[in-house]
């Protein structure tokens, strides 16, 4: 499969120790969450202590890659230089159990697609930093269904 | 509420506001738009301050509280207004009429001044981008920048969207909110936008992050904001007319805040729910007997969200309740009678409260709602719910 590319580099993360080996995993297209080891609660942003059950203890574990949309918003002003408008992010939950924010991108969904399931892709942007991204492969294959129906 | 869990109530008479006073920010406006700088975020809080303090009628040396607002540091703005006063803090708007409240309920204080100055649009405060604003202390602000999710529209239009998805809101009854609030303004001589719209200026409006669109936003202007408030037996020996802060209520949904938890699948339900009965037991009324709502919109959404959750309409009805009870000042539940974040003035709350306590007074003219008693404030900034009942004094 040919990489997906991004035109502009990416904004920064916001800094934070606890997320390195979430970018790591990214960096190598396999993105992983934090996965307490006292209760088995996936946790996004990472962080020092699980909120459930306060236990240190965890370990890193691939995601599946496969989320549900939950909800999206359409830039149509520029904020930042990467992504001029229109430009869509969406939230999803992932199939670990968080919400996920990312960008969609295969544009905005119509009305109504809540709940459509998306699929974790990988873009590169030209300094080579990799971010995930939401795909809505299924829309596409709704509507070629809707067209044959 | 819980077992074990203690009812707050307030003493007696509680607190009460006797003073208020604010800037002329449509004149400011129209001056920084040409380019001047017509103050700094401290000298707008000390000219809010001087005004407030000449309304309660009181001497300064009796101030013996004092909480500035966030945005300008507490040390400084004491020192530019010469108080020492035994009690402080810093807090937002409402954070800071709750606070005022308990310094006088515990007797750390028994004048309070609230003080707040902002000059975002001269100083360029920006709430989108890679410095956005708050960033420092709502990690959901930032977190999403690397995708291109940055302001604080956008997590409203997340909100937005994902409510229209749940209930079937229409963006025309969106629309309702922006008209309805610039017809206020249109009532209100310090207002900065007061030319009357209609639901088609709104629906030809441009997007600015989809489903949301121009109108759909709060103004950024410079302006302050100040109240003095009283313990309610200081109060009654005040020369201005006192009114009673009968209620307070507060509850938090903090809990995946970055990724927008609360937000998305509950819409602070219900830390809006618990804040607002909280302030109802207190007070002792509810949302039938309020005459109008005061509700924290830096977006137009917030008015939908506040009447569902703090009880004036049930679940999923907001969009009908707007478009076919009315939530103006012609129309139904007057709400934002000054014109509010979207028309009159972007003062992060601190407008509001003053707008609450002028309606009691009966002192806002063309916008005056008629026989007012009793006025709500509500907000849910980031999941932190608040609601205060304004009223006549114990
Ligand atoms: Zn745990």
């Amino acid at each position: 499969m040919t990489p997906t590319t991004w035109p502009e580099p990416f904004p920064d993360p916001v800094a934070r120790p606890a997320d390195e080996p979430f970018w790591q995993s990214v960096q190598a297209h396999r993105m992983a969450l934090q996965k307490c080891a006292g209760c088995g609660h996936v946790r996004y942003p990472a962080a020092a202590h699980c909120p459930q059950c306060l236990s240190e203890a965890a370990t890193w574990q691939q995601i599946a890659g496969t989320a549900e949309l939950v909800s999206w918003c359409t830039f149509h002003r520029q904020y930042l230089p990467a992504f001029p408008p229109p430009h869509t992010v969406a939230v999803g939950r992932l199939a670990e159990g968080p919400l996920f924010v990312a960008m969609l991108l295969d544009g905005a969904p119509p009305d109504g697609a809540a709940g459509r399931a998306l699929s974790i892709d990988y873009v590169t942007d030209p300094e080579g930093r990799v971010l995930p991204a939401f795909r809505q492969h299924p829309a596409g294959r709704d509507a070629k269904e809707e067209e044959t129906q | 509420m819980s077992a074990g869990q203690a009812t707050p109530r307030l003493s007696p008479g509680g607190a009460a506001v006797i003073g208020v006073g604010h800037t002329d920010w449509a004149e400011d406006y129209r001056r920084t738009r040409a380019g001047e700088r017509p103050g700094t975020s401290e000298s707008y809080a000390a000219r809010a301050f001087v005004r407030a303090l000449a309304d309660s009628g009181i001497g300064k040396s009796e101030i013996d509280g004092l909480i500035v607002g966030p945005t300008t540091p507490y040390e400084r703005t004491a020192e530019s207004l010469g108080l020492n006063p035994r009690w402080g803090g810093q807090e937002d708007a409402v954070g800071a009429v709750v606070n005022a409240v308990m310094a006088i309920q515990t007797g750390m204080a028994e004048v309070v001044a609230l003080v707040y100055g902002n000059d975002q649009r001269s100083a360029k405060v920006q709430y989108g981008g890679p410095q956005a604003a708050g960033g420092d202390r709502y990690l959901s602000y930032i977190y999403h920048a690397p995708w291109g999710l940055t302001s604080q529209g956008a997590l409203y239009a997340l909100m937005f969207q994902r409510y229209k998805e749940i209930h079937g809101i229409t963006e025309r009854e969106l629309g309702e909110v922006a008209v309805a609030q610039r017809l206020a303004a249109s009532l209100n001589d310090n207002a900065i936008m007061r030319k009357r719209l209609t639901i088609e200026d709104y629906m030809e409006a441009r997007y600015i992050c989809a489903p949301l669109r121009l109108y759909d936003y709060c103004l950024i202007n410079d302006g302050g904001v100040a109240l003095v408030i009283a313990s309610a037996d200081r109060a009654r020996r005040a020369a201005g007319a006192a009114v009673g802060i009968r209620g307070v209520g507060r509850s938090d949904l903090n809990a995946g805040a970055t990724t927008f938890e609360p937000r998305l699948t509950q819409f602070y339900r219900p830390a809006q729910q618990a804040a607002g009965r909280a302030s109802y037991e207190m007070a002792g009324v509810g949302p039938q007997d309020m005459d109008a709502v005061q509700i924290y919109d830096s977006f137009s959404c917030h008015i939908p969200f506040a009447l569902e959750g703090f009880g004036y309409c049930g679940e999923g009805e907001a969009g009908r309740f707007m478009r076919d009870h009315g939530i103006s000042l012609e129309r139904g539940l007057p709400v934002n009678t000054a014109g509010g974040h979207l028309s009159e003035t972007y003062m992060q709350g601190w407008a509001h409260q003053i707008e609450a306590v002028r309606q009691v007074r009966g002192e806002c003219g063309a916008r005056q709602v008629p026989g007012c008693r009793h006025v709500q404030y509500c907000s849910d900034v980031a999941g932190k719910a608040f609601s205060i009942i304004y009223g006549e004094p114990a």
